[in-house]
């Protein structure tokens, strides 16, 4: 196990720059999801620490030590790929152990370390099968069995999850996190999906357009979202965002352009600001007998929640309800923010506004 | 109603029965043709109307091993076709690999390589037969097995690189990651991947060197003359020796259908590989 640090590494194909000098610090024995939308530079920078891709600027350090030109094989990394690439012409345990096969460990020693990994699995049954003749989840096993035999200081996992159904990627997704917990190996994982991101992590790194937007554990990042974009990424559905007007008094109430009134959290200054963006979580919305008026525009009730898809002033707001509630399309109700739960980002810069 | 659907299915499986023994026929014929010549007298052959029924005879493989000495010729080819598939396969399984894998422009170098296969034969005769002459290498096994490798590494290049590029990027990658080394990647991982394909490839060199006659009427002239080029010589001023001929075709034949037999199942593959995702 190591630490792994990243500092002000640059990725550029010819003119184009798809990482400007990003630097940020995995701690030993961290799980680190590296979250984004696609082509935000991810699955780039996992490569570069797999050795798979050049680096083009910066430095690479693996503990103390700078790994830029270290070749991939030298740099006892084990990634995990999203079609898991496992040898079709190779049995599971030919798979798992051709790693150690390689290195020409002795015979007895593969053995014992694809059980061990086997039995973690549960792919002990498994062994003698070709990978054609196994299901998406345990192509997706043997792939972690693979990495796991070698004893990586750093396993790396590039959207591992994103081939499989619904049901069995909330299943591994739990199988991996435990793994985790009994091996604690320096973990990155690439992922687009947040809910993978925040279910799994230690640390979020939040990235877009190359550049780490904000980095965090998945609460900090969900409570106090840096800018637009995370607040609009971490949580699921999105954020709600409506552009409001500070009132002119001084006093911390503010409206929409068509007028509604939207209550605000205490204690955040506003002084010099006519224009903010106000930012609600669709799951800190409650019903109220007073607060921001809305129409039902659709009732998706899911059993343990409803979904309400409303308007407000003319625009589009999500609210989840825990409590099953009697609403019809088209009825007017109103709305009430949890207390603290209210956000404010700066229309310009997107940034949010501190208190 | 039933009853007329039936009959109207029943008399397309005739239609269908019909079109495919047609076609089989014309498929069919001339190699059957070219082995009862191997078996008739070259009375039987030439004589109007055609003779089917005959008596059949060896006199054309006896007159093939006890007076021209055809065996020298099938050796010669068969050292000639061996060394060339070994050879192109040789060359042509890790370049193709480089090409798909690791060079990411080689469009160029691939059109490039395409040129020499372009270039009919006939047209590079003179420069190859002097070529041979400087070098003393006219009438050379060597000779004719260098020519035979430049012409075929383009076709199994090309070919074999569709092979490799079906295997995901991936896999390299991988066993790079796990330890590989780029030609442990090539031997361990690629080349038993693309084993159908390269064998498919395999059978069309042999094909294409087993049969081929310009260069070596150009190349050979006592020593080393192939099957193929050995065949002119039974047309003599005083005609044709029919069963002769027969004989020679079916001997020189066989080799390839058998080979192709053998390699059915990979010749198949290779030619639909890709077709299908």
């Amino acid at each position: 196990m190591t630490d792994v640090t990243i500092h002000n590494v640059t990725k550029r194909y010819g003119a184009l720059t798809v990482i400007p000098q990003l630097s940020f610090r995995i701690e030993d024995g961290e799980f680190v999801v590296l979250v984004g939308p696609s082509g935000c530079g991810k699955s780039t920078l996992l490569r570069m620490l797999a050795g798979l891709e050049e680096i083009s600027g910066g430095e690479l350090l693996m503990g103390k030590e700078v790994i830029n030109d270290r070749p991939a094989k030298e740099r006892d990394m084990a990634i995990v790929f999203q079609n898991y690439a496992l040898y079709p012409h190779m049995t599971v345990a030919e798979n798992m152990g051709f790693a150690l096969k390689l290195r020409k460990r002795p015979r007895a020693e593969i053995d014992e370390r694809v059980g061990k990994a086997a039995a973690i699995l549960g792919l002990g049954s498994l062994l003698d099968r070709y990978p054609r003749a196994l299901s998406g989840g345990q192509r997706q096993r043997v792939a972690m069995g693979r990495a796991i035999v070698r004893d990586p200081q750093v396993f790396l996992f590039d959207e591992p999850l994103s081939n499989l159904d619904a049901k069995l990627r909330v299943q591994m997704r739990a199988e991996i996190k435990a793994l985790h917990q009994r091996l604690k190996i320096t973990t990155v994982y690439v992922t687009h999906d947040q809910i993978e991101a925040m279910t799994m992590a230690d640390k979020i790194v939040v990235m877009n357009d190359g550049r780490v937007e904000q980095m965090g554990t998945p609460l900090e990042l969900y409570d106090r979202p840096a800018n637009i974009f995370v607040a609009g990424f971490i949580g699921s559905p999105a954020m709600n965002f409506l552009p409001a007007k500070v009132a002119s008094s001084g006093t911390p109430g503010m409206k929409t352009p068509e007028g509604v009134d939207l209550p605000i959290n205490g204690g955040i200054t506003l002084a010099g600001r006519s224009q903010v963006t106000y930012g609600i979580r669709p799951e800190h919305l409650q019903l109220g007998e007073t607060g921001i008026p809305a129409e039902v525009v659709v009732v998706e009730p899911t059993g343990s929640e409803t979904q309400l898809y409303l308007t407000v002033g003319g625009r589009d707001v999500v609210a989840v309800l825990r409590d099953r509630v009697d609403v019809r399309p088209g009825e007017k109700i109103w709305l009430t923010p949890k207390s603290g739960c209210t956000h404010l980002f700066d229309p310009d810069t997107g940034m949010r506004i501190t208190g | 109603m039933i009853a007329a659907a039936m009959a109207n299915r029943s008399t397309r499986k005739m239609l269908l029965t019909l079109f495919w023994c047609a076609l089989a026929f014309v498929y069919l014929f001339p190699y059957t043709w070219m082995v009862l010549t191997g078996f008739r007298h070259g009375v039987d052959t030439i004589s109007v109307p055609p003779r089917i029924i005959f008596q059949p005879t060896l006199d054309g493989f006896r007159h093939l091993f006890e007076v021209t000495g055809f065996q020298k010729y099938l050796l010669n080819s068969a050292v000639v076709t061996i060394a060339s598939v070994l050879l192109v396969i040789g060359v042509s399984a890790p370049a193709s690999y480089a090409l798909a894998h690791l060079s990411k422009r080689s469009g160029v170098l691939l059109v490039a390589i395409l040129v020499a296969r372009i270039i009919p034969g006939i047209a590079i005769g003179v420069p190859v037969y002097l070529l041979a002459t400087r070098l003393h290498q006219l009438d050379t096994y060597q000779a004719l097995v260098v020519i035979n490798v430049a012409v075929n590494i383009p076709f199994a290049m090309w070919l074999m690189r569709s092979f490799f590029m079906e295997v995901h990027p991936s896999l390299r990658e991988a066993a790079i990651s796990d330890g590989c080394s780029e030609w442990q990647v090539f031997t361990k991982i690629m080349l038993p991947l693309v084993l159908g394909g390269m064998l498919a490839t395999s059978v069309f060199v042999f094909i294409g060197v087993w049969n081929e006659f310009l260069f070596a009427l150009i190349l050979t002239t006592s020593v080393s003359p192939t099957a193929p080029l050995a065949m002119l010589g039974f047309r003599t001023q005083y005609g044709v020796q029919w069963d002769a001929v027969g004989a020679a075709a079916l001997l020189v034949s066989t080799p390839v259908i058998v080979f192709a037999f053998i390699m059915q199942r990979y010749l198949v593959q290779g030619l639909t590989m890709g077709s299908v995702k």
